[in-house]
């Protein structure tokens, strides 16, 4: 039996992956949260956005699992793994044996430690729970306050823009999402939200929520000034659920540390999703990756490497944002020696796309369009990443040079 | 034909409907909706690779000679319509 812990993308891409490729054994999906498994990308935009809208999409329904002989039980939390006799322990006091075991089990916000975050109106954005609590709460004319302008920062400053609301964002960095993108593609971006309105003030955060008859009323920022809010959305990353790898021994360090093929210090366990941190042929050090597509991948790839397959992980990772109507992709890994700009705006057809290179090879690529026409470059790119293709600064400046077209080429050289 | 290149895709709207044309390594033609079967991007965004049309927005794939949905997070089929070249024209019959 192949016992799989986490009902997300990771996951459930996993179990579908042991079918496809014809394990007969038994499978087991072991899911923490409640609600049938659901896609989660929709969480922070159009679920936000849309109080009519009805439950996000669901990664795997019932009916489909069922047929294809998975078993998922959910709600369940695993307490331990024994692993001297391969078997998981639960909180419900079964022991469930395994042949292999896979931890996709995620990641969770980090919380910030300040005075007042206990108080109502302080949301954190992980789950369908989180998030229907938040939809609820954001009621036009209502104050916002976003701690932290990463991509979900971003994202639900979006949302609530559009839901009416009032938004101020606090950002410690100099820029919004500074840390993964190029700073230029940062400004443009932080320049499109206080173009719908948010007030952006980076280089700041919260000093202390203040509030009244238990509900957030005000957010004292760092320089003292006070920022109403009736509603503070927590955004400053996650960090991997580990908890328990490390009581198992497994080796941690900010993730479930696992080789290229997916697999901890113990031969018969597997970890793949955000919670992994895994060696990347490719880019030759190990990563840990908190995007959809990735996860999906990874997942399919633990499972071939469950089943005895040859992985060696060197994917690279690719991952997708909306804010208000501009769509948002970034792949690659690391910020390279060269940093190359390929169109003017966001409304002309494939937007404005920022690309690092590093020794004549392009390493990183994102870009943004109103529509999604920036697609076009951002996947060729990461076609071209992929293929190791050379490139010049002038063929990724030029928007009339088709991207696509050399990233074929690259392909029908190196016969990917 | 020439409208469109090799191993290449291009949309085109008609009564307020998108469409998507197709035109194969090997040069052969082929129609399918113009959005995807998820949340709608227009899949004249996205990139061929073989019979194989990724949708730009959540890199779903579909086989555009088939229709078939091939790759999560799409899962219901695109339809497709049988075209005919006639001269340098390519024409889509909608039916």
């Amino acid at each position: 039996m192949i016992v799989i812990v986490g009902a997300g993308v990771a996951g459930l891409s996993a179990a579908a992956a042991l079918r496809d490729m014809g394990y007969g054994g038994r499978v087991r999906v072991l899911g923490g949260e409640p609600a049938t498994p659901y896609e989660r990308p929709a969480l922070s935009k159009e679920y936000l956005c849309d109080p009519t809208l009805g439950d996000p999409p669901s990664l795997a329904s019932l009916a489909a699992l069922h047929a294809r002989d998975i078993r998922l039980d959910l709600g369940v939390e695993v307490l331990s793994i024994e692993r001297q006799r391969q078997a998981l322990l639960t909180t419900e006091g079964e022991e469930v044996g395994y042949e292999e075991l896979l931890l996709a089990t995620g990641a969770e916000p980090r919380r910030l430690a300040l005075r007042g975050d206990t108080l109502a109106g302080v949301h954190y954005l992980r789950d369908l729970e989180d998030a229907r609590e938040l939809r609820a709460a954001l009621i036009k004319s209502r104050n916002v306050v976003i701690v932290g302008g990463g991509v979900i920062g971003l994202e639900v400053a979006a949302s609530a823009i559009q839901r009416g609301c009032r938004v101020t964002m606090l950002e410690a960095a100099p820029r919004v999402m500074g840390r993964i993108v190029p700073e230029r593609f940062a400004g443009m971006l932080e320049e499109a939200h206080r173009a719908h309105g948010v007030d952006v003030r980076t280089n700041t955060g919260p000093a202390a929520f203040r509030g009244s008859g238990g509900r957030i009323r005000e957010v004292v920022i760092t320089s003292g000034a006070a920022v109403p809010a009736d509603v503070v959305v927590v955004g400053i990353g996650v960090k991997p659920r580990t908890l328990l790898a490390e009581g198992s021994g497994l080796d941690v360090n900010d993730g479930v540390v696992v080789d290229a093929a997916f697999r901890t210090c113990d031969r018969h366990i597997f970890a793949a999703g955000d919670v992994a941190r895994v060696f990347h042929g490719a880019a030759g050090q190990f990563v840990r990756i908190e995007q959809w597509e990735p996860a999906r991948e990874q997942g399919r790839q633990a499972a071939a490497s469950m089943l005895g397959g040859e992985i060696s992980y060197r994917e690279t990772p690719w991952m997708w944002s909306d804010q208000y109507d501009v769509h948002i992709q970034a792949t690659g890994l690391g910020k390279g020696t060269v940093e190359v700009v390929r169109g003017t705006s966001l409304h002309e057809r494939g937007g404005i796309s920022y690309f690092c290179i590093t020794d004549g090879r392009l390493v990183s690529a994102c870009g943004a369009s109103v529509g999604t026409s920036v697609a076009r470059v951002i996947r060729a790119a990461h076609k071209l990443i992929e293929r190791g293709a050379e490139v010049t600064v002038n063929q990724l400046a030029d928007p009339s040079v088709d991207l696509h077209r050399l990233a074929r080429a690259a392909g029908s050289l190196s016969g990917t | 034909m020439s409208d469109v290149e090799v191993e290449d895709v291009i949309g085109f709207e008609w009564r307020g409907h998108s469409f998507a044309i197709y035109r194969s390594p090997t040069d052969t033609f082929h129609a399918t909706d113009g959005t995807c079967t998820h949340e709608h991007a227009e899949l004249a965004d996205g990139l061929v690779m073989g019979d194989t049309i990724e949708c730009p927005k959540h890199n779903g794939r579909f086989n555009y000679k088939t229709g078939e949905a091939k790759r999560a997070p799409v899962c219901v089929n695109l339809r497709t319509y049988p075209v005919k070249i006639v001269g340098d024209k390519v024409l889509v019959n909608i039916g």
